[in-house]
């Protein structure tokens, strides 16, 4: 009789236990998610933010809003009202708008280039800024020859660009930096530096580079021999010699770790925002071909894209 | 001579021939000038915007060697007589030919550049959407 009553006892635990596990699995939690636009990169993201916690046995419950087509001030109403334990922002412009707005409710965020944006009590996440020493690395197994590292930059970028100087100083690099006003001298700042430098390193500055801007350092590049470093594949497709990536839907993923942190009970202070973990880099062989650069069949494999076969 | 009804009825058919003739030279005299006109207004137009296009860069740039070359170069087409290009500010960047010819007709374009928008991502992303035109000068 014990013997049996023993028997039912224990069935009753494995069967409390698996429904506390199906309960689990079958657990809700709701995110609201802000896109800056329609940018297929975010909607990479986003895919393997969610790929993360479906992983992770959670399942989301959405709320989605678009800052293409939605009114912020709508959005915002929106939020407060939901009140979600966690705020999701894909992009700039969806992280200015949170930050301004929404205090009281994490916020995470990915696709953003400028480190210094993700500041604030309640905000953190994955920025989309390769670390420079990547860079510098790469340069220094591959192009041996460069010593002389030049940077056109504006008032916008001058802080990132003394970060890089001093990472460039700490690698070995002379820096040959020229600040400029806006994309329109950049043929003047190009020709006071072109022929001290052997690598042009491109930074993410939407007041000097525009398409005609780009196509000029591109073609001066080629003119001058120098190697340009572009800000994503799109460049070396245009003409830079190599360019690095980061992979975005794995971004989305760490940006999910880091969520599942907060949703777990972290404070976003105490997570610090991070860089890409994955990066990859992209090819130009016939502008490396006109620039006078041999790369070994190794490195053209690691590649991610290559141009000009 | 006595003018009998032969002659009247001979008068009566070549002057109604020649008023035809007449009216119908007017026309299609003013039909064919409307066709070369429209033709020639399309033409105009085109190689307004063509030169607007190849003028973006040297506008830009200040690059007054480029937009002399681009300016000759419109200046050898038959129908061209005079070109002048501005940049946004107003000042003349290249000015040729003569321009109070009889007849002549005006043609002007706007030079324009695309710029990214201020959301700092489109630069890495390579998005369009996010972009927009700039106005930098006028042909």
């Amino acid at each position: 009789m014990p013997k049996k009553i023993c028997q039912i006892i224990c069935l009753f635990i494995t069967l409390l236990l698996f429904h506390n596990m199906t309960c689990f699995a079958l657990e809700k939690t709701t995110v609201s998610v802000v896109f800056s636009s329609d940018m297929e990169a975010y909607h990479q993201a986003w895919e393997g933010f969610n790929e993360f916690f479906k992983k992770n046995g959670v399942n989301l419950s959405v709320s989605t809003y678009n800052l293409a087509n939605d009114d912020p001030e709508t959005v915002i109403l929106r939020i407060k009202k939901e009140k979600p334990p966690i705020v999701f922002a894909l992009g700039t412009r969806a992280l200015k708008l949170l930050k301004m707005r929404v205090g009281e409710i994490p916020i995470i965020v990915c696709m953003v280039i400028n480190q210094d944006e993700i500041n604030g009590a309640n905000i953190t996440g994955v920025t989309l800024s390769i670390p420079t020493m990547i860079k510098l690395q790469w340069i220094n197994e591959n192009l041996p020859q460069t010593k002389r590292i030049g940077l056109i930059y504006s008032i916008e970028t001058a802080e990132l660009v003394a970060k890089i100087s001093q990472d460039c100083k700490k690698s070995g690099y002379e820096v040959v930096a020229q600040k400029i006003n806006s994309g329109e001298e950049i043929t003047w700042a190009l020709q006071k530096i072109a022929s001290r430098i052997d690598c042009f390193l491109m930074v993410p500055d939407a007041r000097i580079y525009f398409p005609k801007s780009i196509e000029y350092l591109l073609m001066e590049g080629l003119k001058r021999k120098f190697a340009v470093i572009g800000l994503s594949s799109f460049y070396t497709k245009a003409g830079a010699f190599v360019s690095f990536d980061c992979d975005y839907q794995d971004i989305g993923r760490q940006t999910a770790a880091m969520a599942m942190k907060i949703l777990n009970g972290q404070s976003p202070t105490d997570i610090p925002s991070e860089s890409p973990r994955k990066t990859t880099f992209s090819l130009n062989l016939l502008v490396a071909e006109k620039i006078g650069i041999k790369i070994p069949p190794v490195v053209i494999k690691e590649a991610k894209e290559v141009f000009g076969r | 001579m006595r003018i009998n009804i032969t002659h009247k009825i001979i008068f009566l058919f070549i002057l109604l021939i020649s008023t035809l003739s007449i009216i119908i030279g007017f026309f299609s005299f003013n039909y064919g000038k409307q066709a070369l006109m429209i033709e020639f207004d399309d033409r105009a137009k085109a190689l307004v915007k063509g030169l607007a296009l190849n003028c973006e860069y040297p506008v830009l740039f200040d690059n007054k060697d480029m937009l002399s070359s681009i300016g000759a170069n419109v200046l050898s087409l038959k129908d061209v007589i005079f070109c002048e290009i501005r940049n946004e500010k107003g000042q003349v960047l290249f000015k040729k030919g003569i321009k109070n010819k009889p007849y002549n007709h005006e043609y002007t374009s706007v030079i324009q550049t695309e710029k990214v928008n201020d959301v700092e991502e489109g630069l890495v992303l390579g998005n369009g959407q996010i972009r927009k035109f700039e106005k930098i000068g006028r042909i």
